[in-house]
């Protein structure tokens, strides 16, 4: 009877695994914060020390805003900054629920501004969930 | 007797069997004699086939059934001209069900 | 380890998100078991009445009934653009379409006549990919929308459609048991815009099409004995090929139109034979005491294949066309019939029927060089497979409660579609040439 014993040789490598987290989280937080730039709303987003979420890149995510005098608008139509305009409640309920039936892997933002209402906040989610977003993400500005 | 056999003009086959049954031999030669007596008469053969399988293999398959009995009815006398047959393959079912049953009734050679 | 790997890889992505995003969605047609998604938006129409056609919803029909896409239904839309202009894109990916068909109708000017105007859009790439301009008369606006999806077709598969094609097929309505009515039947590919070609109180068979699409050859027992008839489509006009004595049957154009194959018994037992149109000089390709039948043309029209039961059942063999041994080509299966090549000439079309216990019919594609046999079909009388000009689809023949029905299948096996159902028993489909 032969044994065979493997050698085990000191291992020599940097440990990369802190490094690399630290990129991935500034990363993140640049790419949701980037829709926020293109829309040109102001919103103040408050602040919150939460986990930065994990974002699909290669797939279109929708953003819905409240801004600081309660206005809806949703990402969607024209790009063009000059064609922004805001979007009754209703409107953005019937429009996220034709999105979901079409593609329920949809991902769903929303970013409050810090001064806008609780309610207008609150009535956003009622309308969301009957549209069939459960759980949708919300925006925040980390800590500084 | 003889009147009863002239009578059975619908003689039923074996699935993918173009030979007559065994059983129909009497019969089909009391109407080869029959033939042979009456010489004036004419008679036409309709092959058929069940619905299984490719209607133009079918075809050829109801033919041949109408062949065996035509071959069968010669050699008791009758002749080669006062036989015509004809194979409708699955066209002209007896039955229409998709029963064994039905199928046995469709895979026939009637005598007209 | 593990950990820092998935972080890596992560990462490469999202740096690589910019370059990846022209790159990403260029050749999504591997995708087989997902559909492809596309949204064909309803086409506008300037005038007041309404149209007798909804041109959109055939172009969706038609690609969603191949399988390869699936349409995006019209309560999930955002918007209704009809031209490019109106087009956002992150709309449609937000919707997860990867295409996108708009178009709108008006009357062209000075004239009777309509046009369509149409754009088909890559989502992904924000590209318009085709867009013209389409002119016909009210009732052409169906062969229109075919001819919109034979373009959206070929643009994303590269395969040619045969959306515009049609189809023979033979029905029968059983009046009581002295009376059917037996009918030759043209109809789109669809099933639609069906018309009847031939009547009969007698049976009807074997409706097959001539290479360029302007005749039909079928089999007719109108005299009580079944003959070969040559019929011009567009005229009605007919001729009556053969009187032979026996079975007259299976007529098959030659790829190049010039001769007719058929089986004749006047030799005493069926076997296939080759009439020159022109001359009607006969050749024998096949001489046996058993049943040679069905035959069909490989591409090259320089032989023929055909079904014969010499060796007890129905076995597919293939002969030259000058005659000679033929060769055998099907041999693990109880019955295997009615054989035809696809344009490959490699894979090979046909009934089959795997032992004498399983007593069930499927269409099969059996490849003579690999050997490889893929079974289509699960029904258990299927028969007279018929194969789309662009090889793409088979249509057959089968049985459905005990009524006729007829069926297509992809020559891959993974989408099917039933033709709606007509009066009376349908069977004997032959799908028709390219005709545009």
């Amino acid at each position: 009877m032969e044994t065979v014993r493997k050698r085990r040789k000191p291992v020599a490598e940097i440990n990369v695994v802190p490094y690399i987290d630290v990129m991935l989280v500034l990363l993140i937080v640049f790419m949701v914060t980037a829709p926020l730039l293109t829309q040109g709303l102001i919103v103040e987003l408050p602040q919150a020390s939460s986990e930065p979420l994990e974002v699909d890149e290669n797939a279109e995510t929708l953003v819905i805003s409240i801004t600081a005098d309660e206005q809806y608008f949703i990402s969607l139509g024209s790009t063009q900054q000059e064609d922004q305009s805001a979007v009754a409640i209703d409107v953005i309920g019937d429009q996220v629920s034709r999105i979901v039936g079409a593609n329920p892997q949809i991902q769903v933002f929303v970013e409050g501004d810090g001064q806008s209402s609780y309610s207008s906040f609150i009535s956003l989610m009622t309308v969301l969930q009957a549209a069939g977003v459960a759980s949708p993400n919300l925006i925040t500005k980390p800590l500084e | 007797m003889e009147a009863a056999a002239l009578a059975t003009t619908v003689f039923y086959f074996d699935f993918d069997v173009s030979e007559f049954m065994a059983s129909d031999r009497d019969v089909l030669a009391i109407h080869g004699r029959n033939l042979a007596a009456n010489s004036s008469r004419r008679i036409r053969l309709e092959g058929h086939a069940d619905e299984r399988g490719t209607r133009e293999y079918n075809l050829a398959l109801g033919e041949r059934r109408a062949n065996s009995i035509r071959d069968y009815l010669v050699v008791n006398g009758a002749s080669l001209s006062q036989i015509e047959t004809v194979s409708y393959g699955e066209e002209r079912p007896a039955d229409t069900g998709q029963t064994e049953a039905s199928y046995r009734l469709n895979r026939r050679v009637e005598i007209k | 380890m593990i950990k820092t790997l998935r972080n890596l890889a992560a990462l490469a992505l999202l740096l690589a998100q910019s370059v990846m995003a022209a790159e990403l969605n260029i050749e999504i047609t591997q995708g087989v078991d997902n559909p492809i998604p596309i949204a064909v938006v309803p086409f506008s129409w300037e005038g007041a009445n309404a149209l007798s056609e909804d041109v959109a919803a055939i172009v969706a029909a038609d690609l969603q009934q191949v399988g390869e896409f699936r349409a995006l239904p019209r309560g999930n839309m955002l918007s209704m653009p009809d031209e490019a202009a109106e087009v956002f894109f992150r709309d449609w990916r937000i919707l997860a379409q990867d295409y996108v068909l708009v178009g709108k109708i008006s009357h062209s000017p000075g004239s009777q006549l309509v046009q369509v105007q149409y754009e088909f859009f890559d989502v992904a790439r924000e590209q318009k990919l085709v867009g013209e301009v389409l002119t016909g008369s009210m009732s052409q606006l169906r062969d229109i929308g075919h001819e919109i999806s034979n373009v959206v077709y070929e643009q994303v598969t590269g395969i040619r459609g045969a959306f515009s094609t049609e189809i023979l097929y033979v029905s029968a309505e059983f009046m009581s048991p002295e009376l059917t009515y037996y009918r030759i039947e043209k109809s789109d590919y669809d099933g639609r815009r069906s018309q009847v070609l031939v009547e009969s109180q007698e049976p009807l068979m074997s409706p097959t099409w001539s290479p360029d699409g302007s005749q039909v050859a079928y089999l007719s027992f109108e005299t009580n004995l079944p003959r070969i008839y040559i019929q011009e489509i567009a005229t009605g006009q007919r001729r009556q090929i053969t009187d032979f004595p026996g079975i007259n049957s299976s007529p098959v154009w030659s790829p190049d139109g010039t001769k007719l194959a058929m089986v004749l018994s006047k030799d005493g037992s069926p076997d296939v034979y080759v009439m020159d149109l022109m001359t009607n000089q006969l050749t024998r390709l096949t001489d046996h005491p058993r049943a040679e039948t069905e035959p069909s043309w490989s591409a090259d029209s320089r032989s023929v294949v055909f079904t014969s039961d010499r060796t007890g059942q129905p076995q597919i063999y293939q002969v030259g066309i000058n005659g000679g041994f033929p060769e055998r080509l099907t041999f693990d299966c109880f019955y295997c019939a009615k054989g035809r090549f696809l344009p490959d000439g490699k894979n090979l079309v046909h009934v089959r029927r795997d032992t004498r216990e399983d007593n069930s019919y499927s269409i099969a594609i059996f490849n003579i060089e690999t050997q490889r046999l893929i079974t289509l079909t699960d029904t258990s009388l299927d028969e007279s497979p018929s194969v789309a000009p662009n090889g793409s689809m088979i249509m057959f023949a089968t049985k459905v409660n005990g009524k006729g029905v007829l069926d297509a299948v992809s020559i891959d096996g993974r989408v099917k579609f039933r033709l709606p159902s007509a009066q009376g028993d349908v069977r004997e489909p032959s799908w028709s040439p390219f005709l545009n």
